[in-house]
């Protein structure tokens, strides 16, 4: 776990060593503990201590350290803006729509990645989709007739933004992400943010914020808000799209414990209990995130690893890397430093004429052929073009990372000429 | 009984206290709009019945004419059908609407149409209740949340979960009144039961719910005692006329089996879970079922998360949910409410407990969300976001300047009035395209029509269609005498004895098309749903060949006739 290779978001600085690597890590420690500081320093005293166990206790928290270092710096900026940010109405708008704009530029100008909300905002795609109702429901044969005009209350362009709007927003609530990572009914490729048994205390301190306004602190309204543009404006895995909530629902957790923990006698009991199966499902976690790494992380790194470090390429002449994700030339930059004799592109073996003294190295859709319905699993020699291409080496990666692709990574090299002569 | 002002809802500076001639005018008008968006379209929309909906009209169709369901059985509480045992209630209730209107897919499901409108009108005598108010906010509240996805779609399909869940609704009303006089508490008895009767998850749901309600009250123990007994005793019967499949289907949907060891197998590897301290069964078992109780309680899952097990069966709500985006964000704000006072309030604990009381029976099968189970607790969930937006109009009415208060509520009031018209056109016209799939097949209604027109002068009806118990369909569609059906299946009464969802009756026998070898043969007529090639019939004498085609344009089935 602890020997996870880079992620996106690290190799967006220069890094060409495992040092340097270890010392992005380290900084990213710093900023979170300051970020994180931050946070506790808005809640009771008593609450803090609170908030530390909730939030080290929660697989984020190690997982931003280890591997998305512009997360943290994004997580940064947030607290430091809703730190600056004034009472009135007024600022408070203010740092929300700063807030949105930095989180927008950061998101598409260094992570190059469209947020998710972005697709729903265009009128064009908004007119096509009720065009296609109107077209549809005309088609209908026998269909129920309803006047145009009323249709036109429910079916328009305003009516559909508000609806999507508040769509993408509603999968904000969605607990199987927050509280049930463990158990995803979807079995979603993300980390637990908290354990099942948090659920449980998060209602519980509810009902205590509930009951009393008084601990109600400034800065959650804004956290709220906060949380809800985050989860709107970033793309990527589910949990990475709520670093705000995470820290939002600790502190709310953290601000009721000191009152569960002093409450009556049943009350303390289910809080306890609630609190030692969250420890349990932390330790539950942690030796399953030991044994099987690549279940819960982002494969995508683990991909890259395999394809420059697995053997050696430097007696090819020529070194063809199927890039599917986009970052095969940091990647390479990484772990080879000098990257003149690699092409990154994806390549369609069935399509080309095979070099030679060239290693091909790409998915079984690479070589085969993309076939979108099954992950399929070959690993027999090819023919192509009168050359056969034999496989040197491979590998199998869980998941289905490159969709249609298959699941095993290949290296492949001509070895003869004219097989079939 | 909390009022308004308790529920912090700020209803009382709303000002619009109705005298009785309105209020009645205006509870007759909610009622005639939730008529008339679940009855308007019934007959085409769904455009096809679904193999359930079909197997619950004819029978109802088959009880009217001869007292007996298709199998034989007389006034059986619970109809064999395709093996499954469904509860008969249904089909009893829908035999008037079949008498008057006809065997049609509409009268089949007016039992489903018209308990959604009762189910409707007792959430309003619900939600007045528990908020004490008498104003028009009040009304709006509730037609909104009774006019919500889930209430559309269900109303508009034969099921018996949906008639199921408007019994426990008006068992509920009876449950908070039960301390007024005998007269609810016997209301208690009788719509549980009519509950249970309805459908399997109410078995357990209705005595959880006044077990819980009874524990909580702590006073008149024997009183709640004898409810919950009365209705344990007179639920027997139908216990004992499908307990048994019901068993049976349950071994093979039930969360503890599908999941075991519960722990992840790679992380334990072939060691004994049991033994595992790291890892233990019955951390991950815990989290599993907690886990399917919460689940009906997430915003995104009662708006937008359609999972794959819904997405392929008659429970979806295509872009929707089953309480549609704006049902989904008052819930939230309603659940927020609700939290500040359910310690203090009675009325407002048994939201809560019908919430449990509800889930508990779906929870303990393997689907993490799954509505047709746990349709019981969704009208409570909608009482829950009835209070959400009741609060947002007290928000509005605290507004010190007029015009603020008024354009925000003339804000909220459009988009009301859009989502409530979205989530009817949607069901009634749009999600036809999508959820005719399977469990809808397009093309037996248009198919059997025609084929029962032709069909007089052969002797044998060859069938071949890829979807098992295809047969109910022509029953139905082409209303044909329930004896011919009842004669066939007395040969497999006993379970053992059925063969395959697929035999013939009557002068249908199913048989693969077979076109080279077939048209050689003489006298028979044909319906196919195979690939048809229409210049191999053209020259071929005493041969026709007729297109069905579905509500969609699309060329579904063949009937061929050959003289």
């Amino acid at each position: 776990m602890l020997n996870y290779p880079p992620t996106f978001e690290q190799l967006i600085f220069p890094l060409t060593a495992s040092w340097q690597l270890w010392l992005v890590r380290f900084l990213t420690l710093s900023l979170v503990f300051v970020t994180l500081l931050q946070v506790s320093r808005w809640l009771a005293e008593r609450a803090k201590v609170w908030f530390w166990f909730l939030v080290l206790l929660s697989p984020v928290s190690f997982l931003l350290v280890m591997s998305y270092p512009i997360s943290a710096i994004k997580l940064a900026l947030v607290i430091f803006v809703i730190k600056k940010t004034g009472r009135t109405n007024l600022a408070k708008t203010a740092g929300l729509i700063l807030i949105a704009l930095l989180l927008l530029t950061i998101n598409i100008k260094i992570i190059k990645e469209i947020p998710p909300i972005m697709p729903r905002l265009s009128f064009p795609v908004l007119q096509a989709e009720l065009t296609d109702r109107f077209n549809k429901e005309y088609l209908l044969q026998p269909g129920n007739y309803i006047p145009l005009a009323i249709k036109r209350i429910a079916y328009n362009k305003y009516f559909f933004l508000i609806k999507d709007i508040g769509e993408e927003t509603l999968r904000f609530a969605a607990v199987e992400t927050l509280f049930f990572g463990e158990n995803h009914p979807l079995s979603q490729k993300s980390i637990p943010v908290f354990f099942w048994s948090e659920f449980g205390l998060f209602l519980l301190a509810l009902w205590v914020w509930s009951k009393n306004k008084k601990n109600a602190i400034d800065k959650v309204g804004l956290l709220l808000s906060a949380a809800v543009i985050y989860f709107l404006t970033t793309p990527g895995q589910a949990y990475s799209r709520h670093l705000i909530t995470f820290l939002l629902l600790a502190v709310i957790m953290a601000e009721a414990l000191p009152r569960l923990v002093s409450g009556n006698k049943p009350l303390r009991l289910v809080t306890y209990g609630l609190l030692f199966l969250a420890l349990y499902g932390g330790l539950a976690h942690f030796v399953d995130r030991l044994k099987r790494p690549g279940y819960w992380l982002d494969n995508r790194p683990l991909v890259y690893q395999i394809y420059f470090d697995s053997i050696p390429t430097e007696k090819y002449d020529q070194v063809f890397v199927a890039d599917l994700f986009g970052y095969a030339a940091e990647y390479c930059r990484y772990y080879k430093k000098d990257c003149r004799r690699f092409t990154f592109a994806n390549f369609q073996m069935t399509e080309l004429s095979p070099r030679e003294n060239a290693l091909y190295i790409g998915f079984n859709g690479n070589f085969f052929g993309v076939d979108p319905i099954r992950n399929f699993d070959r690993l027999d020699d090819l023919v192509i073009d009168s050359h056969r291409i034999g496989f040197i080496h491979s590998a199998f990666i869980r998941d289905n990372v490159a969709n249609g692709y298959g699941q095993r990574i290949i290296f492949g090299v001509r070895t003869d000429k004219d097989e079939t002569k | 009984m909390v009022t308004a002002r308790e529920l912090s809802l700020g209803l009382e500076q709303t000002r619009m206290k109705l005298n009785k001639a309105i209020t009645i005018t205006l509870i007759l008008i909610f009622v005639g709009i939730n008529l008339f968006t679940r009855f308007y379209g019934l007959e085409n929309s769904p455009a096809s019945l679904g193999f359930d909906e079909a197997a619950l009209g004819y029978n109802a169709y088959s009880l009217s004419k001869t007292g007996r369901d298709e199998w034989g059985y007389r006034l059986p509480l619970s109809l064999r059908s395709f093996n499954d045992y469904k509860p008969a209630l249904y089909s009893y209730l829908a035999v008037p609407f079949v008498r008057v209107f006809g065997l049609s897919q509409a009268s089949t499901r007016m039992p489903s149409a018209f308990l959604g409108t009762i189910s409707a009108l007792f959430t309003l005598l619900i939600l007045k209740q528990l908020t004490k108010s008498k104003g028009l906010p009040v009304i709006i509240a509730a037609l909104f949340v009774t006019l919500s996805p889930w209430r559309l779609h269900f109303s508009r399909v034969a099921l018996e979960t949906n008639i199921s869940s408007s019994f426990f609704v008006i068992m509920a009303w009876c449950l908070i009144n039960r301390h007024k006089n005998r007269l609810y508490r016997l209301g208690v008895v009788l719509f549980g039961l009519l509950s249970i009767y309805s459908y399997h998850s109410a078995r357990l749901a209705v005595p959880i719910l006044i077990v819980l309600v009874a524990i909580d009250s702590k006073k008149k123990i024997i009183a709640n005692a004898f409810l919950v007994l009365s209705i344990l005793v007179l639920s027997l019967p139908i216990f004992a006329a499908n307990g048994l499949s019901v068993m049976t289907r349950f071994s093979q949907t039930n969360l503890f089996s599908h999941f075991y060891p519960y722990s992840p197998m790679e992380v334990i590897g072939a060691a004994n879970p049991w033994l595992s301290l790291t890892n233990h069964p019955l951390y991950y078992l815990t989290g599993h079922l907690f886990g399917r109780i919460v689940a009906y309680l997430s915003p995104s899952n009662l708006s937008v998360t359609i999972y794959p097990w819904v997405a392929k069966s008659a429970m979806v709500i295509i872009d929707n949910g089953m309480l549609g985006f704006l049902g989904s964000l008052f819930f939230i704000i309603g659940l927020i409410s609700l939290l500040r006072r359910v310690r203090k309030n009675a009325n407002l604990r048994l939201l809560l407990y019908w919430i449990i009381a509800g889930a508990l029976p779906a929870a303990l099968t393997w689907e993490w969300f799954h509505p047709f189970r746990a349709l019981n607790l969704f009208p409570a969930l909608d009482l829950i976001a009835a209070l959400g937006l009741l609060r947002l109009f007290g928000k509005i009415f605290s507004f010190k300047s007029v015009i603020l208060k008024t354009s925000a509520l003339l804000g909220l009031l459009v988009i009301l009035v859009m989502s409530v018209l979205f989530n009817w056109l949607n069901e009634i016209n749009y999600s036809v395209w999508e959820n005719n799939g399977e469990f809808q097949p397009g093309g037996f209604r248009e198919g059997t029509t025609l084929l029962m027109s032709l069909a007089d002068k052969y002797p044998v009806i060859y069938v071949d269609t890829p979807h098992a118990q295809s047969y109910i369909f022509f029953l139905l569609y082409g209303k044909l005498d329930p004896k011919i059906i009842q004669e066939t299946n007395r040969q497999y009464r006993l379970p053992e004895g059925f063969p395959s969802s697929v035999f013939n009756f009557g002068k249908f026998v199913y048989k693969k098309f077979n076109w080279p070898g077939d048209r050689f043969s003489h006298n028979y007529i044909y319906y196919t749903q195979s690939e048809i090639k229409e210049e191999e019939y053209q020259d071929v004498a005493g041969t026709a060949l007729y297109k069905v085609i579905d509500p969609f344009g699309r060329w579904t089935a063949t009937i061929i006739t050959k003289d």
